[in-house]
C-alpha cells in the first residue's frame, strides 16, 4: 500500500475514490490523501483511530471526513469520484465466489507474512541499537514495520486506565526491546522455525475491487469501479453532483481555488478555518463565514465574530457569492473564477 | 456526583504526549494538525532514527516564503504523516487474534425485553472469544435466547464497538460466507487456533474486511438497525480514546408520581391566589419582623423550579417507542459516559452504576441551537428517552430529598457563602453534554439546568440582621 512512490505528479494519475458511506465522504487510501494535500490543497480532517496508539486524540489517522464542499470541488476538478461504498460492499461482498475468496486470501497471507518478516526483523536491529540503529532504519521504513509490539503489550491490557499506563511505559521506552518481549516468547506456542504470518487488516478494499469480476448488483454509478482497474480515463469521470452542499459552497469554492487550505470551523465559530498553506507547516489566517449577498448582516456579529478573530490572530471574513446584476466593479475578488463571490475582512481595533 | 465532575469532558491528560514531549499548546491557534514528526519519533521503532536529529516541536510559520528550507521542512512533515499513517494493521495469531464475525441480521428480531440497556437488535459483530480485558466495557452476551442455537454464548459487539476495536488494530473482522451455524459448527474454544492464518479452512467460510469495509457496513444514518450515524461513532471513539467508559444511554423506566409533585401543584395553587386577592400596595402596611416576609411579597413573577421528570401519559409512551428508531430529535441523551476512576474495578457493564456523564450527540451541519422545546426534552421530558436525573447541588441534596420546602423555613438558602451559590449555580440542578461534531471535529457543551429562585439571597439579609437586633 504505501509501496507507491509519492512522486506522481498531479496530471496523470487515476481519480480519487471517493468513498461514500451513509451520506458522508471519507478517504482510506493514503497516498490518494497525499497526494490531494499536495497538488489539490485539500487537507480535511483526520477521524479515524490511529492504531500504532489508540490511547490519544491528538495524532489522528485515517480515515478523512471530506466536507461536502471538499467532495463537490473535487469531483468538479475531475480529480475524484464518488463511489457509494455503503450501497456496495455489501452487494460485492455477498457475490464473492470461493475462487475469489481464495486469492484474497492468498493475497493477505503474503502479507502477513511479509509482516511478520519485517517485524522480527526490526525487532533484531532493534536490540543493538547502539550500533547498528542508524544504518538499518531505513529498512523499517516498510509499511508494517513501525510497531508491531504495540498490539500485542496493549490488547493483554485493560482498554481503560491501564492502557494508558502501558501506552506511558511505550514512549519511555529505554528498556530495549527483548526485555518487553520475554513474556512473549514464554506465551508463545510456536516457536519461529518458519513464518506463519499474521492476520492482517486491510485499510482499504482495493484488492477485492482489483478482481476483474464483473457484478450486476452495483448501484447505477456511472464512474464506478472501471478506473480502478486503469481503463477510465480522467475526462470520462462524469461529474457527480454531490447532495448536502451547504449554502456557503460559492464561498468555499472561490478560496479553494484560490489556494487555500480549509478546515472546519467549529473551533472558532465559523464556517471554515482558513490556512494560508498546509496546516501542517502554517498557522491559519482568516475565519471564514459565508454570508447571503442580500443577508442583513447585525452589528452585533460583526463585532463578535471581528473580537474573536483579532483574539486568535486571524482576521474575520466574511463573504458570498454575488447574485443578481451586482454592478460587478473591477476587483480583484471576482477577477480569478467564474462565479463571482466577494469577500471582506474584518479586524476588531479598539474599544 | 462530585463539584469537580462538572469540568469539560475533554481529557485533562493526553497520555501520548503526558511526558516530555508534550508539544507546546498553542493559544492562539488551533492545536489541530500536529507535527507528526514528533509523533513518529515517539514511536518505538523510530528511536533510533529519532534520537539522532533535534526534534522540532509543532512550530509553524504565517505563511510560505518560499525559502527551500520551509519547503523541505513541509516535505519532511508530510513524508512522517505518510510514514505515520500508511501503517498496516496486524494480529499476531496466537495471543492478539481476536476475530469477529459480521452476522447483522442474527437478533434483528429479537425483542428488547428487559430494559437493561442490550440493544440487542442493533447487535451484529460476534466475537468467537472474549479473551483479554476488552470485554470489561463493551460487548454482552444476548440473554433470552435460546441456549443452544449457534453462537448464543458468545459476546455480540455494536457497530460503534466493532469498529472501534477494528480501528485501534484490535480486531479481526471477516465477512462470512456461510451462516452463523457453519461459521461456529467446528470451533470448540480451541480449534483452529493452532492452525495459521489464512489456512484452507478459512476459504469456505469468509473474508476478512478492510478498515473501509467496516466503516461501509457499521456506518449508517439516524435509525438504521444495525449501524451507527458518523458522528455518534466519532464521539464514541474520541471519548474511548480519551479513556472513559462508554455504554448506550438506557431509557429510564417511567417514575411513580409521587407525593411531592402534588405539594408542589398545591403550593403553586396558594401562592397566587392568596397574593392576587391583595390590593395595592404589594407590602401593605403592618408589621414585618424580617426581610423575608417583604421579599416573599414582592415575589410576583413565578420562578422556575427544577422538579423530578415530567411524565408522560403511558399511551404517548408507547407512541414514542413505536418511533424509536425514526429520525428523531437528537437532543437526547445518547451515551453514557463514566470517569476512568478508582470505581473502575466494581464496573459491571450488565448492571452499571449511575453514569458521571450524559452525553448527546449532534451534527454541527445539520442542526441548530437547541430550541427552549428541545432543552426541556432534552433535561426534563422522559419519554422513551432518558433524562438526566435530578441532581442538585451538593448543599441542597439533603433537603431536597427529604423535604422539598424546608428550605423556606432555614436561614440562607443553601448555607455556605456568596462563593458557593454561584458554585451552585454553576453545578445545576441536572445536565447533560451535547456533542456537536463539524466534519469530524467535536466540541463538547454542558447545558445545566440553574435555579436562580432556589437561591434566596435576601435570607442572608436577615442572618446579617440577626445578631445586632437580638442583641
Amino acid at each position: 500500500m504505501a509501496a507507491v512512490s509519492v512522486s506522481v505528479s498531479g496530471t496523470d494519475r487515476a481519480p480519487v475514490r471517493i468513498s461514500k458511506v451513509a451520506g458522508r465522504y471519507l478517504l482510506f487510501d493514503i497516498d490518494d490523501i497525499m497526494h490531494l494535500r499536495r497538488h489539490h490543497n485539500i487537507c480535511s480532517v483526520f477521524v479515524g483511530t490511529t492504531p500504532q496508539n489508540p490511547q490519544q486524540n491528538i495524532f489522528m489517522g485515517l480515515p478523512v471526513e471530506l466536507m461536502p464542499e471538499e467532495a463537490q470541488v473535487l469531483v468538479d476538478k475531475k480529480v475524484a469520484y464518488i463511489f457509494d461504498d455503503g450501497v456496495f460492499h455489501p452487494a460485492r461482498l455477498a457475490t464473492l465466489d470461493e475462487p475469489t475468496r481464495r486469492a484474497y486470501l492468498q493475497s493477505l497471507k503474503h502479507e502477513g507474512k511479509m509482516a511478520q518478516l519485517v517485524a522480527e526483523e526490526s525487532k533484531k536491529q532493534f536490540v543493538p541499537k547502539v550500533k547498528q540503529g542508524k544504518k538499518k532504519s531505513k529498512a523499517s521504513r516498510t509499511e508494517a514495520g513501525p510497531a508491531v509490539e504495540d498490539p500485542v503489550e496493549q490488547e493483554t491490557s485493560t482498554v481503560g486506565e491501564k492502557d494508558v499506563e502501558d501506552t506511558i511505559d511505550l514512549f519511555d521506552s529505554s528498556t530495549p526491546a527483548s526485555l518487553t518481549s520475554k513474556p512473549k516468547s514464554i506465551n508463545n506456542v510456536p516457536t519461529k522455525a518458519e513464518p506463519e504470518g499474521y492476520f492482517v487488516t486491510p485499510t482499504t478494499t482495493s484488492a477485492l475491487l482489483l478482481t476483474p469480476t464483473v457484478f450486476p448488483h452495483l448501484p447505477p454509478s456511472p464512474p464506478a469501479e472501471p478506473s480502478e482497474c486503469g481503463g477510465l480515463s480522467t475526462a470520462a469521470v462524469t461529474p457527480a453532483s454531490v447532495d448536502n452542499l451547504p449554502a456557503s459552497y460559492p464561498l468555499y469554492a472561490h478560496l479553494q481555488d484560490k489556494g487555500y487550505y480549509m478546515m472546519p470551523g467549529l473551533r472558532f465559530g465559523c464556517d471554515y478555518n482558513v490556512y494560508p498553506g498546509d496546516p501542517l507547516r502554517f498557522h491559519s489566517h482568516f475565519q471564514a463565514t459565508h454570508v447571503g449577498w442580500e443577508d442583513e448582516i447585525t452589528m452585533l456579529d460583526v463585532v463578535t465574530g471581528g473580537r474573536l478573530g483579532t483574539n486568535v490572530k486571524k482576521g474575520f471574513l466574511l463573504g458570498g457569492a454575488v447574485t443578481s446584476s451586482e454592478p460587478q466593479t473591477a476587483e480583484g475578488e471576482t477577477a480569478g473564477s467564474g462565479d463571482a463571490v466577494r469577500t471582506f475582512c474584518v479586524e476588531w481595533a479598539a474599544m | 456526583m462530585a463539584f469537580d465532575d462538572d469540568d469539560d469532558p475533554h481529557p485533562a491528560t493526553h497520555p501520548a504526549t503526558g511526558n516530555s514531549s508534550n508539544p507546546p499548546n498553542d493559544a492562539d491557534d488551533d492545536d489541530k494538525p500536529q507535527d507528526f514528526r514528533l509523533f513518529n519519533s515517539t514511536l518505538p521503532a523510530r528511536r533510533p532514527q529519532a534520537s539522532g536529529r533535534a526534534i522540532r516541536r509543532g512550530e509553524k510559520d504565517f505563511e510560505a516564503h518560499g525559502t527551500r528550507a520551509q519547503e523541505g521542512q513541509l516535505e519532511a512533515s508530510r513524508e512522517a504523516m505518510h510514514d505515520v499513517l500508511g501503517y498496516t494493521r496486524t494480529h499476531r495469531p496466537p495471543r492478539d487474534h481476536l476475530r469477529g464475525w459480521y452476522f447483522p441480521h442474527r437478533w434483528a428480531h429479537h425483542a428488547e425485553t428487559d430494559s437493561g440497556g442490550l440493544f440487542a437488535r442493533h447487535r451484529v459483530v460476534v466475537l468467537e472469544s472474549d479473551k483479554g480485558s476488552l470485554a470489561h466495557t463493551m460487548g454482552r452476551v444476548v440473554t433470552g435466547a435460546d441456549r443452544h442455537a449457534p453462537a448464543a454464548l458468545k459476546t455480540w459487539l455494536l457497530p460503534e464497538e466493532a469498529l472501534y476495536l477494528v480501528e485501534r488494530g484490535s480486531l479481526d473482522l471477516w465477512w462470512p460466507a456461510r451462516d452463523i451455524a457453519h461459521v461456529f459448527a467446528g470451533k470448540g474454544e480451541e480449534a483452529g487456533e493452532d492452525a495459521g492464518p489464512y489456512d484452507e479452512e478459512d476459504v469456505p467460510l469468509g473474508v476478512p474486511l478492510s478498515l473501509q469495509a467496516a466503516y461501509a457496513l457499521l456506518i449508517g444514518r439516524p435509525g438504521d438497525r444495525g449501524r451507527v450515524p458518523l458522528e455518534r461513532y466519532q464521539v464514541y471513539a474520541n471519548l474511548r480514546r480519551s479513556g472513559y467508559k462508554v455504554l448506550r444511554a438506557t431509557p429510564l423506566s417511567p417514575p411513580a408520581a409521587g407525593a411531592r409533585s402534588l405539594w408542589e401543584w398545591l403550593f403553586a395553587l396558594l401562592g397566587p391566589a392568596a397574593r392576587k386577592s391583595r390590593a395595592s400596595p404589594l407590602v401593605g402596611p403592618g408589621l414585618y419582623r424580617s426581610y423575608a416576609q417583604v421579599y416573599a411579597r414582592l415575589a410576583l413573577v413565578p420562578r422556575h423550579r427544577p422538579s423530578a421528570v415530567t411524565e408522560l401519559t403511558p399511551t404517548a409512551i408507547t407512541e414514542k417507542a413505536g418511533q424509536e428508531d425514526e429520525e428523531e430529535d437528537p437532543f437526547h441523551v445518547f451515551y453514557h459516559v463514566w470517569n476512568n476512576s478508582a470505581a473502575a474495578a466494581s464496573f459491571t457493564k450488565a448492571r452499571p452504576p449511575p453514569p458521571d456523564f450524559r452525553v448527546a450527540v449532534v451534527d454541527a451541519r445539520t442542526t441548530g441551537p437547541p430550541t427552549l422545546e428541545q432543552m426541556r426534552g432534552l433535561l426534563e421530558r422522559g419519554a422513551v428517552f432518558e433524562v438526566p436525573p435530578l441532581n442538585p447541588p451538593s448543599p441542597f441534596a439533603a433537603a431536597a430529598t427529604t423535604n422539598p420546602q424546608s428550605s423556606f423555613s432555614g436561614g440562607g438558602a443553601g448555607g455556605g457563602g456568596i462563593g458557593a451559590v454561584y458554585k451552585r449555580l454553576k453545578h445545576g440542578w441536572r445536565n447533560a453534554v451535547v456533542a456537536v461534531v463539524d466534519g469530524g471535529l467535536v466540541s463538547y457543551l454542558r447545558f445545566g439546568e440553574m435555579a436562580f429562585g432556589e437561591e434566596r439571597l435576601y435570607e442572608r439579609f436577615d442572618a446579617v440582621g440577626l445578631p445586632g437586633g437580638a442583641g
